[in-house]
């Protein structure tokens, strides 16, 4: 599915990976682990293709093309959705706008029909209920006003109606009490498939217990430095990243 | 200078020509001889002040002088293709005004009870006195202009208490090449009356062509009037619209303005919060592409106590076009407890574009509240990259921010079946400014 040999990449002139080899295979599900500063982050953004991350040498094939050639929108046609950390707010631009014009710019892209918007409604009901989504809020503005574990929720909606074959979930963890992370995990779990792969980077192994990886990886100053089965994720919440990352 | 040179100056080419023109014409303009009068008078006064250019303050962003050709001739109705109607099927009370004359307008069984509409050309062939006052000599250069070679408009009056349904449109159209319109507008709203206006001002001329309107407001104790103004002429036209308003005990005001295409268009309003309790809200969206010039100014004056006003003007300019936002506000001494905010947002959508925005206030109270705001920038750079990594194409992405931008404006006035064609009109626009069809 995804293979990254190699990769550095600079943001502002500043090398922040170093060297990272990463292989996913098709439906398996990968966490990455790593202090503040690691790169996690730049690296979700070098795989969605932000402007500014600066990738100076290595490769990223996805499905065996070159991921690095293309543009953000169509890396999310070929089936890279990044959900983000900080979703933005989007005043004047309903969330249910928003993913309607996404899913159709998609199958666009694809050379796929168009969904009618009967059958999206539909659709986006049924997800969202499953989610806990009020309907109300697919009305609002995109993120603006939504609580934190509002704004995630909506992020694990666009991967249900999206289906990308790569999910990145950046910190989909951070700021969310206990019942907002069993149901973004929930919700996780449902799309696991043989044909999704997820890559879930996290600073606690706490989102670990709820989707559990087939790998975990630690990463530290722009490399991987330890990769392992679910048990590394609890090693390093008992012992710290300083430990397990010296030791490596 | 001595004045006599700065008259001199002022009346090279441009004002000499529009002096010939008054010369040739003015037997042919309707009313009588205290009209007839008045019209001399006007145009004494528009010569001792020349055509607005841009080292008055007033007129700093947008050099009318330098950009008017001049050798225009005075339109006379008559054929010149008629635009079409943005409104095109909206129920409402029509009336179109196409190369400085009414071509149709409602019967009058036609209308509700309370409500007159009468045509200006016909209103000057036997003028009441009441007329006089609003006929004025003292406002600007192109105010006089227009009193000096007016030809037609309409006086829309609405009686107490009486509550129209259907919208009064006013279209207003100049479609031939090289001549000027002027045309002037008095509506009048009587105690507790309420009314939405619709205006389009529209028009492609195949060459320099130029819209001079004028229009008075009149909203007495209680009056609610809705206003709508889309200034939508494109081409080679010149548009300024030059409004005034009174706003009365507990009256309100709301307006919106939405500008787009015309080689420059300025929209001038000036309101006046007469008495307490009146208010006033102001929406303003243009859309500036090409070499456009899109001027929004208006002044507030709050003039009497406990009067509020709120004004909000969004845009955007791409291309080499440019816009100003000038907002100026008035409280006068003896307006204790004014409530006035202005915002003015802006984004450049090219290197070359640029948006001027003034906000100007002179506060003459204490106890006031008096807020603005100003902000020029370009679209966000990660609201951006979030839409294009949901497979949305940056141009797709770019068009949904900015019309998203421009919405807030539009919603200010309220719901009506007018603004699902503002919307689609605004498309087109962005279209054009933004470079995507």
């Amino acid at each position: 599915m995804l293979d990254i040999k190699d990769l550095h990449a600079t943001v502002d002139g500043k090398e922040i990976l170093k060297g990272l080899t990463l292989s996913i295979g098709a439906g398996q599900v990968h966490a990455l682990m790593g202090p503040n500063g690691s790169g996690k982050s730049t690296l979700s953004y070098v795989l969605a293709g932000r402007d500014g991350y600066q990738v100076t040498s290595g490769s990223i094939a996805f499905r065996g093309r070159d991921l690095l050639a293309m543009k953000a929108e169509e890396r999310a046609a070929q089936g890279i959705l990044l959900a983000m950390q900080y979703p933005v707010e989007i005043p004047g631009v309903t969330a249910m706008n928003f993913l309607r014009t996404a899913v159709n710019a998609q199958a666009r892209a694809r050379g796929e029909p168009q969904i009618d918007a009967v059958a999206f409604l539909k659709r986006i009901r049924a997800v969202a209920q499953r989610l806990n989504i009020n309907e109300d809020m697919l009305k609002r503005s995109l993120n603006v006003g939504f609580s934190g574990g509002e704004k995630k929720r909506n992020e694990v909606l666009q991967i249900a109606m999206l289906e990308p074959a790569l999910a990145i979930l950046d910190e989909t963890d951070s700021g969310l009490d206990i019942d907002a992370l069993k149901l973004v995990a929930d919700g996780v779990n449902d799309m696991r498939s043989p044909e999704r792969s997820f890559l879930v980077i996290t600073h606690y192994q706490r989102l670990l217990d709820y989707i559990v990886p087939d790998k975990v990886h630690v990463l530290s100053a722009g490399r991987i430095v330890r990769s392992g089965g679910p048990d590394l994720a609890r090693d390093l919440e008992a012992q710290g990243y300083e430990k397990v990352v010296s030791a490596a | 200078m001595s004045a006599a040179a700065q008259q001199r100056q002022n009346q090279s080419a441009p004002e000499a020509e529009f002096a010939a023109l008054f010369a040739s014409v003015r037997a042919h303009l309707p009313g009588p001889a205290w009209i007839q009068g008045l019209r001399a008078e006007a145009l004494a006064a528009f010569l001792s002040q020349g055509l607005p250019h841009k080292r008055l303050e007033h007129w700093k962003y947008t050099d009318f002088r330098a950009r008017f050709a001049g050798g225009l001739a005075l339109a006379q109705g008559g054929e010149g293709e008629t635009p079409i109607d943005l409104f095109d099927g909206l129920n409402a009370h029509r009336v179109v005004l196409a190369n400085g004359t009414v071509r149709s307008m409602p019967e009058a069984d036609g209308l509700p009870d309370g409500v007159e509409i009468m045509r200006l050309a016909e209103a000057l062939t036997t003028p009441a006195l009441w007329l006089k006052p609003w006929l004025r000599t003292d406002h600007s250069a192109l105010e006089s202009l227009n009193l000096a070679f007016m030809t037609d408009g309409v006086l829309i009056r609405v009686g107490a208490g009486t509550r129209v349904t259907l919208p009064i449109l006013l279209h207003n159209s100049l479609s031939q090449a090289d001549v000027m319109a002027h045309t002037r507008s008095l509506v009048m709203l009587e105690e507790g009356a309420e009314l939405t206006l619709i205006e389009i001002d529209d028009g492609a001329p195949p060459s320099q062509s130029f819209l001079n309107s004028v229009m008075t407001l009149s909203l007495e104790p209680g009056a609610r009037l809705h206003h709508l103004r889309l200034v939508a002429a494109h081409g080679p036209s010149l548009l300024v619209r030059s409004d005034r308003a009174e706003v009365a005990q507990n009256a309100r005001y709301e307006t919106l303005v939405c500008a787009s295409g015309a080689a420059l268009a300025r929209s001038e309003l000036s309101v006046l919060l007469a008495e307490p309790g009146a208010s006033f809200d102001l929406a303003g969206a243009y859309v500036a592409s090409g070499e456009e010039l899109n001027d929004i100014t208006f002044t507030v004056t709050h003039g009497a106590p406990h009067t509020t006003s709120r004004m909000l003007v969004k845009g955007v300019a791409g291309g080499e076009s440019r816009a100003a936002v000038q907002g100026g506000v008035i409280v006068k001494p003896d307006a204790q407890k004014s409530d006035s905010h202005q915002m003015a947002r802006g984004i450049l959508l090219s290197s070359r574009a640029e948006i001027d925005q003034k906000p100007e206030l002179e506060i003459f109270a204490d106890d006031v509240k008096c807020g603005h705001g100003a902000a020029i920038g370009a679209l966000d750079g990660e609201q951006l990259f979030y839409l294009r990594s949901r497979g949305i194409p940056e141009a797709q992405a770019r068009a949904m921010l900015i019309a998203a931008f421009i919405g807030e404006v539009i919603e200010r006035l309220g719901a009506g079946d007018w603004q699902a064609r503002v919307y689609a009109w605004l498309d087109l626009r962005l279209a054009a400014a933004t470079g995507t069809t």
